[in-house]
């Protein structure tokens, strides 16, 4: 089960509030390669797999996408407290703050809601992880989209960098977790079999 | 009921506020026969005074009990060596009172009562998990080890770790 812990990962704090950048930051809460989706990837696909190393990284990691969906929602909300509907709406925010207002709500950069088509789970483990290494290259890749966007706040591109750097070491972690699952298929398998008198004769 | 009124817990509450706050502890429902046998067993101390009824074994453990957490006096008595099941079962219970006593404060911060049952279940819940975790290996990515033992117990979906 879960507990919480009333800190963030990595501290948030913006000091000007910035709508714009909310309007792309908000994917990685409830885009296809955000936060959620990593989440709920990895927590779903962890009861399949055949040996405790990929559960654990399944498990584990799964477990800190939650504390970086935390943190992602963090910047959207202080990029947008506190901001008059007119530069809401400049920012291009005017659609979704009709429906959710500056609550933080799960879309996309365009503005499409989360869907559980973003993640997979096959049913075969190397398909899952191979899903999951992608992944976080899809992540990483976003999170630089996203720091290319961010340049003028330090305040910003400082936790957006920290998270990138997540999805690498993620990336890292799926690997071996990958090799050690191929190892374990590839195996022989070896058949318990009654050691016949013969046999116990000849040693 | 009335035994709450003389309950000294020793940790500075305030036990004739609580009794005016004791009826909204419970999950207010009209339809539910027993929510006054339920607050009234907020309080209620075994007859001997103690929780194996032994009088030499003086408890540690608080008497009183939510009914529905299963946290009896018997379950834990310090004299008793509990089983790895029995650790389990009453980590998960102290577990489950504090998230419904947390979830209860925070809509009534300032019920003593509640705050005074919060504390003493997590200290104890504390302690049982530390004893658990030197003999059997960690509940969480958080307990210190010496060897990784995360990956010896069959996970919780796995009908494992009982």
């Amino acid at each position: 089960m879960w507990t919480y812990n009333k800190v963030l990962q990595y501290p948030v704090k913006i000091k000007c509030p910035n709508p714009k950048l909310a309007k792309f930051i908000i994917s990685q809460y409830g885009g296809p390669d955000g936060e959620l989706s990593a989440s709920l990837r990895y927590l779903s696909q962890r009861f399949g797999m055949p040996d405790q190393n990929a559960k654990a990284i399944l498990n584990d990691i799964g477990t800190e996408e939650l504390a970086h969906l935390e943190m992602v929602g963090s910047i959207v909300h202080q990029l947008t407290d506190g901001v008059c509907p007119e530069e809401i709406k400049k920012a291009g925010l005017g659609d979704y703050y009709t429906d959710h207002g500056v609550d933080v709500y799960p879309v996309s950069a365009a503005g499409n809601p989360w869907t559980a088509a973003y993640i997979a789970a096959k049913g075969d483990p190397i398909a899952n992880l191979q899903e999951d290494l992608a992944a976080e290259q899809k992540a990483r890749a976003t999170y630089e989209k996203l720091i290319n966007l961010c340049k003028d706040d330090p305040d910003v591109l400082d936790p957006l960098r920290f998270l990138r750097q997540r999805e690498v070491v993620h990336f890292q972690r799926f690997g071996e977790a990958l090799r050690g699952v191929q190892d374990k298929l590839a195996e022989k398998k070896f058949y318990m079999a009654n050691c016949s008198q013969k046999m116990c004769d000849e040693n | 009921m009335l035994e709450n009124e003389n309950r000294n817990c020793n940790c500075g509450c305030n036990s004739n506020y609580m009794m005016n706050n004791n009826s909204n502890m419970m999950v207010e429902n009209n339809d539910y026969p027993n929510t006054n046998t339920m607050s009234a067993s907020i309080g209620r101390e075994n007859e001997n005074g103690n929780c194996c009824g032994k009088p030499e074994c003086a408890p540690k453990i608080p008497m009183y009990s939510f009914e529905f957490t299963n946290i009896e006096p018997e379950d834990t008595c310090p004299e008793k060596e509990m089983t790895r099941e029995e650790m389990l079962n009453q980590i998960r219970s102290l577990d489950f009172a504090i998230v419904e006593l947390a979830e209860y404060l925070d809509t009534h911060e300032e019920d003593a009562k509640a705050l005074c049952l919060h504390k003493e279940y997590a200290t104890k819940l504390k302690e049982l998990k530390e004893k658990y975790q030197k003999v059997y290996g960690p509940l969480s990515i958080y307990f210190p080890c010496n060897k990784w033992r995360w990956l010896e117990e069959p996970w919780p979906w796995e009908r494992g770790n009982y």
